[in-house]
């Protein structure tokens, strides 16, 4: 048998690598420690936080929500949009999803939109999930275009059709594993030829999957996902005006209050 | 039988002690020692965006703090540190001591990494952190690659395996019942298993269950979780060595994989733990 004979490295590495913050923090009961870490560094770690991990802190999310709700109803009143009766539906399921989160909102002055039906139909999808290479909607690459809103639309598969479940639920774990992975990289679209708007509704739409298959299958691992991927657009619309693509966000945040209050992950509302 | 281990920092607590116990412990011979570099570029700016925050955390940890980040209490790794007369210094230190080669690396799958492995020929390697281990390190040993998964295999792999059954709704509400609460314990614990290329899917080799005590909190889980993580490896290369333990292979289905926890769904698993903690720790000390 082949021995090993490798030289040994020996450079001589203290205790710590930081000597110079060691000098002062050099015992567990050390007052100056404890100061040092509740007074200094856990401050600095909070702050530094939103930085390295784009996180929003809930209340100023919920806040947001309610303002933006608000805000595009007026616009709306006031006919400023248009009349996009697929916008007004998704607006109102946003303020249905608030209001069922126990977000404090005024009624809702305008006509119900419940019954505008859905961007794709299940036929539709059904046929876009069958032109994916090998059946999956995520590759190295990124995602295929409109995997988010036909995703949705497959939401609404029947128990009978087996198959084509199975592949949606490779498809959803493929999806969740790329966006944990990736991070802020992740859910660039295969051959795009979509606007920047759009890109961010796409986006939007696979947070608000998340969120909806989460409350489903009672698996909060949807969940953890989609309140990544609203924390990491909140930059984006924070200055935005209404549009389709905030109405998008407004309705993905509003699926993840409710997600959160109905799978009782106790919630504190604004 | 021969083991190599691989280490992650060359001052990793759990690296010193793992290499103490094995070059002590009778019918294990410890072959070779491979160390990464603190740090490398490459892998920081791959850690600070998988890790964020929580990379700061650690290295704060363990770089900043070391030895005084832990309390006094028996149950830590100091206090095993102690216990067993590690002495002080860092791996290269010790493999000196021990008379056993090391070899610093910049990554695990180096080609480097690599030969000398091979060279060693080892039975087993037991893996103590750093990184993915790619294919061609995995077939290096005889037997595999042992790695001390953070929670309960199949169930629970991945990451935050401490924090996530707590949030698994069937289990919570299990144990939180009054009534036909499960005989087993709950599923926080530990998992020997060998390295595949999945993420804690190769074969299962032993489980070991962290009882939850009154006032528990995920920090005082994950300090009382790093000795029975040591204790865990030793216990599976003995009962290896002895030919009680045979790796079992994992089905794909019977378990699913958890990603780092967003703050908010860790908050509310704090919240569950505050409850368990109180309702079924009174249970079991009945």
């Amino acid at each position: 048998m082949p021995r090993l004979r490798l030289t040994t490295i020996h450079e001589h590495v203290p205790e710590s690598n930081i000597g110079a913050l060691v000098a002062i923090c050099p015992g567990h009961n050390n007052k100056r420690e404890d100061m040092l870490r509740q007074k200094i560094i856990e401050p600095l770690l909070q702050a530094v936080s939103p930085i390295f991990d784009g996180t929003i802190e809930p209340l100023t999310l919920q806040l947001y929500l309610i303002d933006q709700i608000k805000r595009c109803i007026r616009d709306f009143s006031l006919d400023r949009w248009g009349h996009d009766a697929a916008i007004l539906r998704d607006l109102e399921r946003a303020y249905h999803n608030a209001a069922l989160a126990g977000l404090e909102l005024p009624i809702w002055p305008l006509s119900s939109y419940n019954e505008v039906p859905s961007k794709f139909s299940l036929d539709e999808a059904n046929t876009w999930s069958e032109a994916l290479p090998k059946g999956l909607c995520v590759s190295r690459a990124g995602i295929a275009p409109k995997t988010g809103a036909m995703m949705l639309s497959l939401l609404d598969l029947p128990p009978s059709e087996t198959q084509r479940l199975k592949q949606f639920n490779r498809n959803i774990e493929g999806l969740m594993r790329h966006v944990e992975v990736r991070r802020k990289d992740a859910l660039l679209i295969v051959r795009n030829d979509q606007t920047r708007a759009e890109d961010w509704s796409e986006k939007h739409a696979i947070s608000i999957l998340f969120s909806r298959w989460s409350r489903e299958q009672r698996d909060v691992r949807f969940l953890n996902s989609a309140l990544k991927l609203n924390d990491w657009a909140h930059h984006t619309h924070l200055k935005c005006s209404p549009s389709r693509a905030l109405v998008d966000y407004l309705l993905a945040l509003s699926e993840a209050e409710r997600t959160f209050v109905e799978m009782e992950l106790e919630n504190e509302c604004a | 039988m021969r083991i190599a281990l691989l280490a992650p920092i060359d001052n990793s607590f759990y690296s010193r002690i793992m290499s103490l116990l094995i070059a002590r412990e009778e019918g294990l011979e410890l072959s070779c020692i491979v160390v990464r570099k603190v740090w490398t570029w490459r892998r920081m700016k791959g850690e600070i965006q998988r890790d964020g925050t929580r990379l700061l955390r650690k290295a704060y940890r363990k770089l900043i703090l070391g030895k005084s980040a832990y309390s006094k209490d028996d149950d830590t790794i100091v206090a095993m540190a102690k216990s067993i007369g590690l002495p002080e210094g860092d791996l290269y230190q010790l493999a000196e001591q021990l008379n056993v080669p090391i070899l610093r690396v910049d990554d695990h799958n180096d080609p480097e990494a690599e030969a000398a492995l091979t060279q060693s020929a080892p039975d087993l390697i037991v893996f103590t952190g750093g990184g993915i281990i790619r294919k061609n390190i995995i077939n290096v040993p005889d037997i595999g690659i042992i790695n001390c998964h953070c929670g309960i295999l199949p169930p629970y792999r991945g990451m935050d395996v401490v924090e996530w059954p707590l949030l698994d709704e069937t289990v919570f509400r299990a144990y939180t019942s009054r009534l036909d609460r499960p005989l087993e314990p709950f599923p926080l614990g530990v998992t020997t298993h060998l390295m595949d290329t999945g993420i804690d899917t190769g074969p299962l080799l032993k489980s070991f269950y962290l009882p939850i005590e009154k006032g528990d909190t995920f920090e005082s889980l994950r300090v009382r979780i790093e000795p029975l993580m040591i204790n865990a490896v030793m216990a599976t290369l003995r009962g290896m060595r002895d030919g009680q333990i045979e790796p079992k292979a994992q089905k794909k289905v019977d378990g699913k994989q958890y990603f780092v926890m967003h703050p908010r769904i860790k908050q509310a698993a704090r919240k569950r733990l505050s409850v368990l903690e109180k309702e079924y720790w009174y249970e079991t000390k009945k």
